[in-house]
């Protein structure tokens, strides 16, 4: 296994904006209705696309193991 | 730098927090899924009588007369509390057989809060809702399942962030949101227990530490009953309840004047068991989307009307107050709730991938992939 090594920034870069994603998505609609509200929704949605879009769209280039192992 | 013997005690931590919360977490998931609808479901539900539509600032009818018509229709049962709707015009009148009652004890009456008229009866902890709710929230064992189902959370909570720990020295090698769909059963559900667990992390979190709040509600008031009533009740110590108890409407207008730009939540009556045996308990809640989580109270005295105010609960309340929206996600109308019920569902995945991951015999691949982790 000599593939390269992600660095831990490299690891939780896309998880870290996520969660800041999320956090915004959770308070937004507690501090007012309407606008704030509609936020949310958005600000919410976008992890659930990300898992959705990871699962269904077929990718090559995020694997960095070597495949011939399997 | 982490060591690897850090990376194997974050692994322990997962494996078995995650191991003996999970058929609870899963329940609470299950659910929890329909209770996010709770409101929704309820109304097709029950046959539910609507209050009259009037034109807003219309002056709402006498409390005293819904207590006196409450009273008439189940003479059985003392009045308990008052609740005015956030929702609907609506205010229901709470009639219990005795001062602290069983979760299934609680019957209402429901009044149309300008018109006055009686709109229903029923029995709170009656229909599949509040069975769930109790399930959900105690499994059917009263406080010491709530605190059980508390303990549980906190042990979510601490899977959810020693998972997001090991989930670092695991990807070390893959790229964020891998998900292999030709590879074998097992790497696809390491993966999807992965993406899913990492990108649900926060609602997940929330979620844990929202529900071992809950979960101490009724410790937390019990100890607030304990330290802020005893000093104010103190006066009054000894002496019997009242038999004729002073207007409902004239205490709560004290209690409105007093409180400008608060709304009136609740009275409860005079209870020897969970508050004053001689006050009206009046919560009064803010009008703006935060400020309505966060209550206050006023005690009124049911013979004098003497008014003592108990204006700011204690920070262990008003954090309660505030956790409560976060878990169950009624905060931001019906999207908001969609979207809940699809976090819960992704929560669910990661649950049953993760149990599959220790139940299924690694492959060669993957015994080879953490050795080579954990050896980095």
């Amino acid at each position: 296994m000599s593939q390269t090594q992600l660095t831990p920034w490299q690891v939780y870069r896309w998880p870290a904006v996520l969660a800041a994603i999320t956090v915004a998505g959770l308070l937004f609609a507690l501090f007012g209705d309407g606008v704030w509200d509609a936020t949310s929704w958005i600000l919410l949605a976008i992890p659930l696309v990300v898992i959705a879009s990871n699962m269904t769209i077929r990718k090559n280039t995020n694997i960095r193991m070597n495949h011939s192992r399997l | 730098m982490i060591t690897t013997r850090t990376i194997r005690l974050w692994y322990r931590i997962h494996k078995w927090s995650s191991l003996i919360c999970t058929a609870f977490l899963l329940m609470a998931c299950m659910t929890g899924l329909p209770l996010i609808f709770h409101e929704e479901l309820g109304d097709m539900l029950d046959h539910h009588v609507a209050p009259a539509k009037m034109p807003e600032n219309t002056a709402p009818a006498s409390l005293d007369k819904m207590v006196d018509a409450a009273q008439r229709k189940l003479p059985a049962l003392h009045p308990y509390s008052i609740a005015l709707d956030d929702d609907e015009p609506r205010v229901l009148v709470i009639m219990t057989p005795s001062p602290k009652p069983a979760a299934k004890d609680f019957h209402f009456v429901s009044f149309d809060e300008h018109t006055g008229r009686m709109l229903e009866t029923g029995q709170s902890a009656a229909g599949p809702l509040s069975w769930l709710l109790r399930l959900h929230e105690e499994l059917f064992l009263g406080l010491g399942g709530e605190l059980l189902m508390g303990a549980m959370a906190l042990l979510f909570a601490i899977a959810v962030v020693s998972g997001g720990l090991v989930y670092g020295p695991f990807m070390k090698r893959l790229n964020f949101g891998t998900y292999r769909q030709a590879a074998p059963r097992r790497t696809r559900w390491f993966d999807l227990h992965n993406l899913l667990g990492i990108v649900t992390l926060v609602w997940a979190l929330v979620m844990g530490a929202t529900g071992v709040m809950n979960a101490l509600s009724t410790p937390l008031f019990g100890l607030w009953r304990m330290q802020a009533l005893p000093p104010l009740l103190a006066p009054f110590h000894g002496k019997p309840t009242p038999v004729h108890l002073r207007s409902v409407d004239a205490s709560v207008a004290e209690v409105a004047a007093a409180m400008p730009g608060m709304k009136i939540d609740s009275i409860l009556f005079p209870n020897p068991v969970i508050a004053s045996p001689r006050h009206y308990v009046i919560f009064a809640n803010g009008t703006t989307p935060i400020t309505s989580r966060l209550s206050s109270a006023a005690l009124i005295d049911v013979e004098t009307g003497g008014m003592t105010l108990v204006k700011n609960l204690p920070w262990y309340l008003r954090a309660l107050e505030v956790s409560r929206p976060l878990h169950f996600g009624d905060y931001g109308g019906l999207p908001l709730k969609i979207l809940w019920a699809l976090f819960d569902i992704a929560t669910i995945a990661v649950l049953v991938s993760g149990v599959y991951l220790w139940l299924s015999k690694k492959s060669a691949f993957e015994i080879e992939m953490e050795q080579a982790v954990l050896a980095a």
